[in-house]
């Protein structure tokens, strides 16, 4: 009966390991290189809205769209968008400020003057008269009474407004994925421009590798790209596979960094898998 | 107790399985496809090799052997259409002979993703020693690091061969600088032609005469793994087929063929000799095995069937034949069996070489008043034409299958101008269209297979 429990008390304690690592991430262990040199200038690729991002017409509508906004403003998804703006700058802070102080107490109805002067259209004093300050007094109540009923219906409207953008979107799912196929597109761009490879070379047709990278925050290369399921590269028979490869990795390189992508990649916990295909460096 | 235990095992199996997929889902990613990318050359930077101690020797002073050894090898990359030499005007860093590795910061800005160093000294015994060092810029890493030791004058042999390293390491594929071209030298007026064999470096360089224009020579043709040479010369208006051993200068007769012969060409093997011989007007395939010296016909044909050239396995033969009712490119075995048409474009095809590489056959099309060359797949798809000129013919492989060389005839113009035969070369991909330069008009080319090299 003891041993059960020590059994399950280990099991217990391994799984939360096991489940440790899955959130922590593996990945994480490792060292992270050095900090780049300079990175090189790259052209930013325009996201748009659609995933054929090739055709130019689509180009065009999307620069109709959003005419204004460039490219690092115009990130893709507009939900997640206020999340990677930046926060304000604090104020800068002032020294010996005098404390203010204590304002006398004010009684209601001075209150209710304070009131009336905001709202009540200003008077010469000249023409106000002893006997008219009750019916201006009543007045002023009056319009407090509509500004408090005001005031609650606008309360109504934000609650009810609240309780209208915590309903579920039903369109949500389908934003987010029109959002990360735009993105896949953009980066599918961005590293066609940076990735050469000599045309005509035999069976280039049919070869494929994986990089894979991770970022940090700021979009940059955690680390050395990795090559996903390539086998052995020093193979002497496999060098033209092996430069291939390296011609990924190189434009994988590049084209850092990915900032357009930390917002498919929050904490940069996640990677990115560039699946490069030579069939267009065909020579046909 | 069993049930107990098969309790834990499915709390087991059911929290295993939750971890993955937490595992799955805690580490998000992204999957990309890139499908194109830009075939535009990729810069690198080649600054001068420098020299251990600048000394005097018999072929210059050593930092000047190290500039043109740079020198050539930019030529040779540059010469590809694949690469761009970034301007040593905007290098940064001076890279001296001491084995340090460069700071790469100072490449990058150049947009240099390969650079090449190298270093050079003149041993104790007389010998020139190069060292070269290829480094990936980009991922900051050296891709290639050999040295060669060689006679002082031979140093533009050795720019050679590290060219072809360096592009191999690039690239994936074999370099084709440590090559020769023989080609027929033409001079004199079009009534009175002089051709003689000649033979160069690929890049034009070494220019040698073989032959002193006694006699014609035609179609020279490179042996496939030797420096041998077979030729057609009319010896007193005997058609001979002749060998030439390029490193022993030795001249062999390979026989004598009462009728018209055409177009000899060697097995991948070398072990053969293949060509055409006319009787009675009929020109037919023949073969002769080298050793023996024994002929055996392959065709019989009515047609005149010319031009035969081996596949890189030697197991089929492609030729073109008029048997048909024009001029078009047939395959067969080896054995002369299986003959199928594979041309069937607009125009006549002639002169069908099998790449090296085994996945093309280039040809000369006859068409639109045009002689041009072009590529098509041993199974006739995929026709292309790579030039557009008025008269392009002969085509010949480089031995990595990626470049062709091929000569040009100038138009003839009303003032008997034109008419003037010259090498070109083409990628295989129709880019890169250059003249290689020879001292005289020059046609008929052959590319050699890589030279040798010895390996310590």
């Amino acid at each position: 009966m003891k041993g059960e429990r020590i059994g399950w008390v280990l099991s217990a304690v391994l799984h939360v390991g096991v489940a440790t690592v899955a959130l922590v991430g593996l990945p994480s262990l490792h060292h992270e290189r050095p900090a780049p040199p300079p990175p090189i200038d790259i052209d930013f690729v325009k996201i748009a809205d659609k995933t054929t991002a090739a055709a130019p017409k689509a180009e065009k509508q999307q620069e109709q769209q959003a005419p204004q906004h460039s490219v690092a403003a115009a990130e893709p998804v507009p939900e997640t968008a206020t999340e990677a703006m930046p926060l304000p700058k604090p104020a800068p802070k002032v020294k010996d400020i005098p404390k203010p102080t204590p304002k006398p107490k004010v009684s209601e109805r001075e209150k209710l003057r304070n009131s009336v002067r905001v709202h009540a259209k200003p008077k010469p004093p000249s023409r106000l008269k002893l006997k008219n300050i009750s019916s201006v007094i009543d007045r002023a109540l009056k319009e407090e009474q509509i500004a408090t009923k005001e005031g609650k219906k606008q309360e109504e409207k934000q609650v009810a407004k609240k309780k209208e953008e915590a309903k579920p979107d039903p369109f949500a799912g389908i934003r987010g994925r029109i959002a990360a196929a735009s993105l896949r597109d953009a980066l599918s761009q961005k590293l066609a421009k940076c990735w050469t490879f000599p045309r005509g070379a035999k069976g280039v047709e049919d070869m494929q590798v994986t990089v894979r990278i991770y970022l940090r925050p700021d979009g940059t290369l955690a680390r050395i790209p990795e090559f996903v399921g390539v086998g052995d590269l020093n193979d002497p028979s496999r060098g033209f596979y092996r430069t291939f490869a390296e011609s990924a990795r190189r434009a994988v390189q590049l084209c850092e960094p990915y900032k357009e992508a930390m917002q498919y990649l929050p904490k940069g916990t996640g990677y990115i898998d560039f699946n490069f295909s030579g069939a267009e460096f065909a020579g046909d | 107790m069993v049930t107990r235990i098969k309790h834990t095992i499915v709390a087991t199996m059911t929290a295993l399985l939750a971890v993955f997929v937490f595992a799955s889902a805690a580490q998000a990613q992204l999957k990309v496809d890139v499908t194109r990318g830009t075939i535009d050359p990729v810069p690198i930077a080649i600054p001068d090799f420098a020299p251990v101690k600048d000394i005097e020797t018999p072929a210059g002073k050593l930092s000047d052997i190290g500039a043109s050894i740079s020198q050539v090898i930019t030529s040779n990359l540059v010469s590809t259409g694949l690469f761009r030499a970034v301007d040593p005007a905007a290098f940064i860093e001076k890279v001296t002979a001491a084995p340090t590795r460069p700071n790469f910061a100072a490449w990058r800005p150049l947009a240099a993703q390969a650079l090449v160093t190298g270093r050079l000294e003149l041993l104790p015994s007389g010998s020139l020693r190069v060292e070269f060092r290829l480094w990936d810029v980009v991922a900051e890493v050296q891709m290639e690091g050999v040295g060669y030791t060689t006679p002082v004058p031979n140093w533009r042999r050795i720019a050679h061969v590290i060219s072809d390293r360096i592009y191999s390491r690039l690239t994936g594929e074999e370099g084709y600088f440590d090559t020769r071209i023989v080609y027929i030298a033409e001079t004199g007026d079009p009534l009175h032609r002089i051709k003689r064999l000649a033979v160069m470096d690929q890049d034009g360089a070494n220019q040698q005469f073989l032959t002193d224009g006694s006699y014609l020579v035609l179609t020279p043709r490179f042996s496939p793994n030797r420096q041998e040479i077979t030729f057609l010369s009319y010896f007193k208006n005997k058609p001979r087929v002749y060998l030439f051993n390029i490193l022993s200068n030795r001249f062999e007769v390979l026989g004598d063929f009462p009728n018209m012969t055409f177009a000899p060409r060697f097995s991948p093997d070398g072990n053969k000799v293949i060509m055409s011989l006319a009787e009675n007007g009929n020109s037919d395939i023949y073969v002769m095995d080298l050793p023996t010296r024994k002929v055996t016909r392959l065709t019989n044909d009515p047609g005149i069937d010319t031009s035969p050239s081996y596949s890189p396995d030697g197991k089929h033969i492609v030729f073109n034949s008029d048997r048909g009712g024009s001029q078009q490119l047939y395959v067969m075995d080896a054995d002369g069996s299986n003959v199928h048409r594979i041309s069937f474009g607009r125009g006549r095809y002639a002169t069908p070489v099998w790449s090296p590489r085994g996945d093309l056959i280039a040809f000369t099309k006859i068409g639109e008043r045009k002689f041009r060359i072009g590529v098509m797949r041993p199974d006739g798809k995929g026709e292309r034409l790579l030039t557009n000129a008025y008269q392009d013919e002969g085509p010949t492989w480089s031995p990595n299958g990626r470049v062709l060389m091929f000569f040009r005839t100038t138009k003839y113009d009303n003032k008997g101008g034109g008419g003037h035969p010259r090498l070109w070369s083409v990628d295989l991909t129709g880019y890169n269209e250059r003249q290689v330069p020879t001292p005289y008009d020059a046609s008929d080319p052959a590319w050699s297979p890589p030279l040798p090299v010895t390996k310590k």
